[in-house]
């Protein structure tokens, strides 16, 4: 089966309690959603994505805008009769059920006139369970299975009742690091296969990155910038995209523009920008890690901080001269290098950002 | 200089330390990895004097420990829940030490000596501040600045990373690592985080169920694990070990995938070789492997491809270049290129114990 | 307007119920101040007046009742300041330490706060007389320890268990023995459970009843035994034993409200880990 496209006009939720100020939680999103698009959204706790998402599931009510699924508008339907499925940070499953009466809870629930129809719930719930891999867990407890196979059983769960649309809630946050990854690759597998139009919430920019088609960096209760996973990471709109999205993380430098296509970061230390900006203006230069290399000549003189060599690459954190942020660079896997140990290092012009300091958007 | 041996300590029932042997060298950073419950706080409770031990001997510095309390063995710790006084000051946390019998200073020396250590960790415009009202971040710097501030035979430091996140972890751990006190005292460093271990370890002891299974550099544990469940702990995306049989040339792995891999191990046994992720590359020279995209998932610029083998079940995963990858879609068909010199060779899991290494013949 | 109709409804219902609650203090109160003649009239009626507290306070009718009061705060104050001397080291090496029959110990000082005190009575009053213990301050503060010891070293040691040991290891590795440790790392941390166990020990103290009546006749009486003084005699004098409860009610109320702060403090600390 295949999903139904999803889309926000303008969504608006503004918290008010009596006593206290207004807080605006969701600040006006509008969001498109093709049939069978995974979108991520992505933001630091208190952003408003988890609103968004409850807003979406009929959880929480509108304060204002619209919601759309398969173009019709749900807005003012109950949760129940909204055909969305939702996947639980905290799985929400049924302790005292096993994993097949779990699944068949919520068919059973929305489905009250088709009583009768045992066999069909039967086949339903064994049908799912081998599309996430479960066929061997039905009749186990929930207590007794792992976090990930919770994870799954939430998962089927929501798909069981073939909704138009499928929200998941921070879905791998409870696994451990070795879960997480195969988890991961198999929800994304599971969603290519059965097409759900699918919203994934997250803070981990790792899991939007890896698992999304698309991603709405949110903060503050608005989009920042909405893009492919590859647009976020090669050109964030602003400081904040650019700074929470990536690990390790993009070296952020304030400087001044010379002008002449550089910036200069302190005294004579200066690096060339990417565009044009023009003499004197205050800017934030940003460098990812990958972007830098050791060079034998020219670049930057610096001295190294500290150099982590974890193997697959290496990490050093290196203090240009004069400069007081550390800039962080990737390095080969064979680099040892030592404390105080001097370097140059030349940044990639075609891989560098810049942002005006004042407002943190990116110059283009 | 810490030296531990044959040091056991059960509580109740659950034996915490079976036979543990360590050997942390003088100016040394010696990083304890293991998961929690393996015993890692417990042994640095043990050399700090904390927990007495049922039997087993501790030199620090060539001297045995029984009998030593704690304030007398002349070393720091820094506590995973940073074991702050919640009530007072940065300034009185840091002079906590300084004000005690054993390291009292005059207080203007006290006074300069936190000064100094409060700038090295820019903590210097917190000191006033209660630490009830300090970010994590900020708790772990004075957790730091605590046992930094007074002279220390070792430093024993108990997770002091965890709590942080990503970010604030990665620039602790640089950091730390460029602290001159920390670079020249010999310290011993407990923590659960592979690349923890990997970025700070002169030395690594991996530490499962009270013992070390495992001492070595980072490229000794890299390159020649002891067992599977070691090669499992490094690396991210973790190791692929694809299960298969010895033959006369090399590995047939299930789904008829033959492997270079040249051992002493008789044809037939039941092995898993090992794989990182790393090794396997979409293009150049090396041996092919034939597959089938599972997904592909976005790692900032390069891409995590994970590959259906042959035409079996088994998986493996690997990093590419964006340029490479960017084009793949699930169930295409695709090459995989293996370098066989960092392969490895481990006897197959049994459920009592992971698979030791094979050595491999180059 | 139905929700506004519930609401009176609740008001009503709540005001009665504070009245029938209020009603034995306010009783009180009355009665102290009625004057002897009107005494045994119903009526709220009544010309006030503090000829009833003057009495008391006054040391009329040959009852030392400034006396009683006297004798009661020293005793309280006495019994609270040997049982936290004695009680917080006790507490704090029972939650610190497992040791062989740590827990029959605990146990068994618990179930001192079990047993009737009229149990033990009889044995007391004799072992008193002979030790010459009989209405004297030392014999009222040691067996007020049956009273406040308990209760000091029970809610004590749950907030020495609160608290991780690892404040306290963290001091040894600063450099401190186990005694500064304790007095200068545990012992302030747990500051606001000490004010909250005091007032309570005190109150228990103070309004021990049992205790007095029978080991102390004239010289160390308390309030409580004290204020009964006032029933004997030909015609039972209702306002003076009024005037002095109400009297004796005094001091823990005082205390309490001076220590209010970190009473709450105190009490929701041991409950909820912070």
């Amino acid at each position: 089966m295949t999903g139904t496209g999803l889309e926000l006009r303008d969504l608006r939720k503004t918290y008010r309690s009596r006593g206290r100020p207004a807080v605006d939680a969701v600040r006006g999103i509008d969001l498109s959603l093709r049939s069978g698009e995974l979108l991520g959204l992505l933001g630091p706790s208190g952003c408003g994505k988890s609103t968004t998402l409850r807003m979406i599931a009929g959880l929480e009510s509108v304060t204002g805008g619209d919601i759309l699924v398969g173009g019709a508008s749900v807005v003012d339907r109950p949760a129940q009769q909204r055909n969305i499925g939702v996947a639980f940070e905290n799985y929400a499953l049924y302790p005292p059920l096993s994993v097949a009466e779990n699944l068949a809870f919520g068919l059973k629930a929305r489905k009250k006139a088709a009583r009768g129809s045992r066999d069909e719930v039967d086949r339903k719930v064994k049908e799912i369970a081998e599309r996430v891999g479960l066929t061997g867990f039905l009749d186990a407890r929930p207590a007794g299975l792992s976090s990930g196979q919770k994870q799954r059983v939430s998962l089927a769960r929501a798909l069981i009742r073939e909704p138009d649309v499928l929200l998941l809630d921070e879905p791998l946050s409870h696994l451990d690091a070795a879960q997480r990854d195969t988890t991961r690759r198999e929800l994304k597998r599971i969603q290519k296969d059965l097409g759900h139009t699918t919203i994934l919430v997250t803070h981990d920019q790792e899991e939007a990155l890896s698992l999304a088609d698309r991603i709405a960096v949110m903060k503050d209760g608005v989009i920042q910038q909405l893009g492919t996973p590859y647009e976020i990471y090669d050109s964030p709109a602003n400081v904040f995209v650019a700074d929470f999205v990536g690990e390790p993380a993009i070296t952020l430098l304030p400087g001044i523009a010379t002008g002449d296509g550089e910036a200069r970061l302190s005294g004579p230390v200066r690096i060339a920008l990417p565009v044009p900006v023009e003499e004197g203006r205050e800017v934030v230069v940003g460098i990812r890690p990958e972007d830098v290399r050791l060079t034998a000549e020219g670049g930057l003189p610096a001295r190294v901080v500290a150099h982590e060599p974890l193997l697959e690459a290496g990490l050093a954190t290196l203090a240009l001269d004069g400069v007081e942020r550390h800039l962080l660079v990737l390095t080969d896997p064979e680099v040892r290098l030592a404390h105080d140990e001097r370097v140059r290092v030349a940044a990639d012009p075609q891989h560098t950002h810049v942002f005006d300091s004042e407002t943190g958007e990116a110059l283009r | 200089m810490i030296t531990l041996s044959g040091i056991r300590k059960t509580y109740g029932k659950t034996v915490a330390l079976d036979g543990l042997e360590l050997e942390v060298r003088e100016g040394e950073f010696f990083c304890l990895l293991g998961p929690s419950g393996a015993g890692k706080t417990t042994t640095l409770k043990t050399v700090a004097g904390l927990e007495q031990p049922d039997s087993g001997t501790v030199l620090l510095g060539g001297e045995d420990m029984r009998g030593v309390e704690p304030y007398d063995r002349g070393v720091a710790m820094c506590f995973e829940s940073y074991a702050l006084y919640p009530h007072r000051s940065v300034y009185d946390n840091l002079a906590s030490p300084l004000r005690s019998p054993r390291y009292r200073l005059p207080a203007a020396e006290a006074r300069q000596r936190i000064g100094a250590v409060a700038e090295l960790l820019g903590i210097s415009a917190l000191l006033d501040r209660p630490v009830g009202r300090l970010s994590n971040g900020q708790r772990q710097r004075v957790a730091l600045g605590r046992v930094l501030v007074r002279p220390a035979k070792a430093f024993l430091l108990d997770e002091p990373l965890s709590h942080l996140d990503a970010k604030l972890r990665q620039q602790m751990r640089a950091e730390l690592k460029a602290i001159g006190e920390v670079r020249h005292t010999t310290t011993l460093y407990v923590t659960h985080d592979s690349v923890e271990a990997l970025a700070l370890g002169d030395r690594i002891g991996v530490v499962r169920e009270g013992r070390i299974v495992q001492t070595g550099t980072r490229e000794e544990i890299w390159y020649q694990p002891y067992d599977t469940e070691v090669a499992r702990a490094f690396g991210r995306p973790r190791i692929n070990l694809l299960p298969g049989v010895v033959t006369e040339s090399g590995v047939r792995s299930d789904g008829g995938v033959e492997l270079p891999v040249r051992s002493r191990a008789t044809p037939g046994t039941d092995v898993l070789v090992g794989l990182r992720p790393r090794d396997l590359a979409l293009r150049g020279p090396g041996h092919e492997l034939t597959g089938t995209v599972y997904v592909t998932e976005v790692l900032g610029r390069s891409v995590e491809v994970t590959v259906r083998l042959g035409t079996g079940e088994r998986r493996v995963s690997l990093v590419a270049p964006r340029a490479d990858a960017a084009r793949l879609r699930p169930d295409d068909p695709v090459r995989l290129v293996v370098r066989p010199e960092n392969l490895l060779l481990f006897e197959a899991d049994r459920p009592e114990r992971p698979g030791r290494r094979i050595e491999t013949e180059r | 307007m139905r929700k506004r109709l519930a609401g009176w409804v609740c008001d009503a219902a709540l005001v009665l119920y504070f009245v029938f609650a209020l009603f034995p203090i306010a009783w009180m109160v009355i009665l102290s101040l009625k004057p002897t003649d009107q005494l045994f009239s119903t009526y709220f009626s009544f010309s006030p007046t503090l000829d009833g507290y003057r009495t008391v306070l006054g040391d009329s009718e040959g009852i030392p009742f400034v006396r009683f009061f006297v004798n009661s705060l020293v005793v309280s104050v006495g019994a609270v300041v040997l049982s936290l001397v004695v009680g917080l080291p006790a507490a704090y090496a029972s939650a610190r330490w497992r040791f062989k029959g740590s827990e029959n110990l605990m146990f068994t000082l618990l179930s001192f706060r079990f047993a009737p005190e009229l149990t033990v009575i009889i044995p007391l009053f004799v072992l008193y007389q002979k030790l010459g213990l009989f209405d004297t301050y030392v014999g009222m503060v040691w067996v007020l320890q049956l009273v406040t010891l308990p209760l000091i070293v029970w809610i004590m040691r749950s907030y020495f268990a609160d608290l991780t040991p690892e404040l306290e290891q963290a001091a040894l590795l600063d450099g401190y023995t186990r005694k500064q440790a304790f007095f200068r790392v545990a012992l302030p941390l747990v500051k606001p459970g000490i004010a909250a166990v005091s007032l309570l020990a005190f109150i228990f103290a103070w309004n021990n009843f049992v205790f007095p009546l029978i080991l102390t006749s004239n010289e160390a009486q308390t309030v409580t035994v004290g204020a009964l003084s006032f029933l004997g005699g030909d015609r039972p004098k209702y306002n003076l034993t009024a005037a002095a409860a109400l009297v004796s009610v005094v001091p823990p109320l005082l205390l309490a409200l001076t220590i209010q702060r970190y009473l709450v403090r105190g009490l929701s600390f041991g409950a909820v880990k912070s």
